[in-house]
């Protein structure tokens, strides 16, 4: 039995969710507000569009670590406070050990299931679903951590990840959501010279497989290396092999791409993208992307900016399909942490979308940040003013 | 002259294109002269949201530190295995890529890169 105890403690891991952080009692507060006004019809319409403050306290001790949040808003139609928690935790640990313990907490945590080229779930595609959200965690035992996530009561989320187990990790996660369920099991092997990253995703009974093979480096010197990523991906009415070549700059400050994408049974759904990023000695930050969608859809872009004290300058030519715009952009900064900026948009033909151009001013400094910004875009012009500070 | 004009025109080129040195590759480093604050937002701190559903990020959240426009950040040390996207916020209003990351991504319809942690 004390033999099973020692082991569990020797591989105990710390719970993801917990910052053991400083011991002893922190308190902060958050403030933030926005304004905006359309300008066409004159400055008196200028109005709060939010004002809030957030409180946060938190203590962390050898045992336990507890947090609170609440929000209080300011309502400029009905002259109304509002008070709401935001959220609240408790965690319980073991003391002396690594991590073996557990806890719950409440709050804003928004469903995100990640993947291998983009997320199965994103943040924020959902509608805010309301701070019924209740999470459940454990951790510890051999490293593996879980928890249980409750939006409300139509959306339950349950996480299963592994610690590094000498070879590899993985990691399990379902989400139901009413009558539907999602599954994704995925993770990676480290084979010295490959790594092969693998994602299976199972949306109620449709099977949808990703697997990349990394690491492989068959040319590099001092100054860079390129890896070559083949890719498969399977669904059930479809399969598409790609495969991309990365350039990582080791000593200098490059970086690039080119990859393609080829579906087996349809040609015509074949992609190409590639692109360049450099900072040369001169200071001018250089970019460079293309790719073709499809075999049809085309979208490619070029910038040069160069951002020194107190004046920068620059440009972006972009083309989508047939149509042309180009973009202007002047920096400003008497002093550092505030700057203007004029940024001004052009068709260079009429198939263009509209083009969009803005003055904003903005300062920031340590935990306080500040912007103006005036918008011109079809037509209308607004002004937007935000205030964000922390207050230790 | 005109072998003059296009030495000139090619040693000006060199000059527009040549790489300009890396300070540390085991850091995310970005190159902003005008920046009074740059914050390493990402996944694994819920892109500095104080409240996730209202998009707000907290000035507090990682900010890198400068040393005369180069502004350098260390991730997490216990950030666990897998892929991250993440993203450099200048003064709290732009969004960056990472120049110096190929990988990239698109988030909240900003584009953004792509760290992979193994």
């Amino acid at each position: 039995m004390i033999a099973i105890f020692l082991t569990l403690v020797l591989f105990g891991q710390q719970v993801g969710a917990v910052d053991p952080g400083q011991d002893g009692l922190d308190m902060g507060l958050f403030f933030h507000t926005t304004a905006s006004a359309d300008l066409q019809a004159g400055l008196r319409t200028l109005s709060a569009d939010s004002l809030t403050v957030f409180p946060r306290g938190s203590f962390n001790s050898d045992w336990v670590q507890l947090s609170a949040e609440a929000a209080l808003s300011y309502s400029t139609d009905s002259a109304a406070t509002d008070i709401e928690p935001v959220s609240a935790g408790a965690f319980f640990r073991w003391p002396g050990s690594p991590w073996i313990g557990t806890g719950v907490s409440t709050g804003l945590v928004e469903p995100f299931l990640p993947g291998l080229d983009v997320p199965v779930r994103e943040w924020r595609n959902y509608d805010v679903i309301d701070s019924s959200l209740v999470t459940i965690e454990a951790g510890g035992l051999l490293g593996f951590q879980g928890f249980w996530r409750q939006f409300g009561d139509s959306l339950s989320w349950y996480a299963v990840r592994s610690p590094w187990l000498g070879f590899g990790a993985v990691s399990w996660n379902a989400v139901r959501e009413d009558s539907s369920r999602l599954e994704t099991f995925n993770g990676f092997l480290d084979l010295r010279k490959v790594q092969p990253w693998f994602l299976f995703v199972k949306e109620d009974s449709r099977w949808t497989c990703l697997t990349e093979l990394r690491e492989m480096k068959p040319f590099g010197n001092r100054l860079f290396t390129i890896e070559m990523v083949p890719r498969f991906y399977y669904e059930e009415d479809s399969v598409q092999i790609g495969l991309t070549g990365y350039l990582r700059g080791k000593n200098r400050a490059v970086s690039g791409l080119l990859g393609v994408s080829v579906d087996v049974a349809d040609s015509s759904q074949t992609s190409i993208a590639g692109g360049m990023d450099l900072l040369s000695e001169a200071g001018i930050a250089w970019s460079l992307f293309a790719k073709l969608e499809n075999l049809e859809t085309f979208y490619g872009k070029v910038s040069g900016f160069y951002r020194m004290s107190p004046a920068g300058c620059g440009g972006a030519i972009e083309m989508f399909d047939d149509s042309l715009r180009a973009t202007a952009t002047a920096l400003y900064s008497p002093v550092p942490g505030v700057a203007a900026e004029l940024s001004v948009m052009s068709n260079l033909d009429s198939n263009s979308p509209k083009p969009g151009s803005l003055l904003r001013i903005f300062g920031a400094r340590d935990d306080f940040t500040a912007a103006v910004t005036v918008r011109w875009r079809d037509g209308l012009t607004t002004l937007g003013m935000e205030v964000s500070a922390w207050i230790d | 002259m005109d072998r003059l004009i296009a030495l000139s025109f090619l040693l000006c080129s060199c000059a527009l294109f040549v790489p300009a040195e890396r300070t540390d590759t085991d850091q995310i480093v970005f190159h902003h002269q005008a920046a009074g604050k740059v914050q390493l937002i990402g996944d694994w701190n819920n892109w500095g949201g104080i409240t996730s559903s209202t998009s707000m990020v907290d000035p507090a959240c990682d900010v890198m530190v400068n040393d005369n426009g180069i502004w350098t950040a260390s991730l997490p040390d216990d950030l666990p295995r897998g892929r991250y996207r993440y993203a450099l916020l200048v003064n709290g209003v732009q969004f960056f890529t990472d120049p110096f990351n190929p990988e990239r991504t698109m988030f909240n319809e900003h584009e953004v890169s792509v760290l992979i942690i193994n």
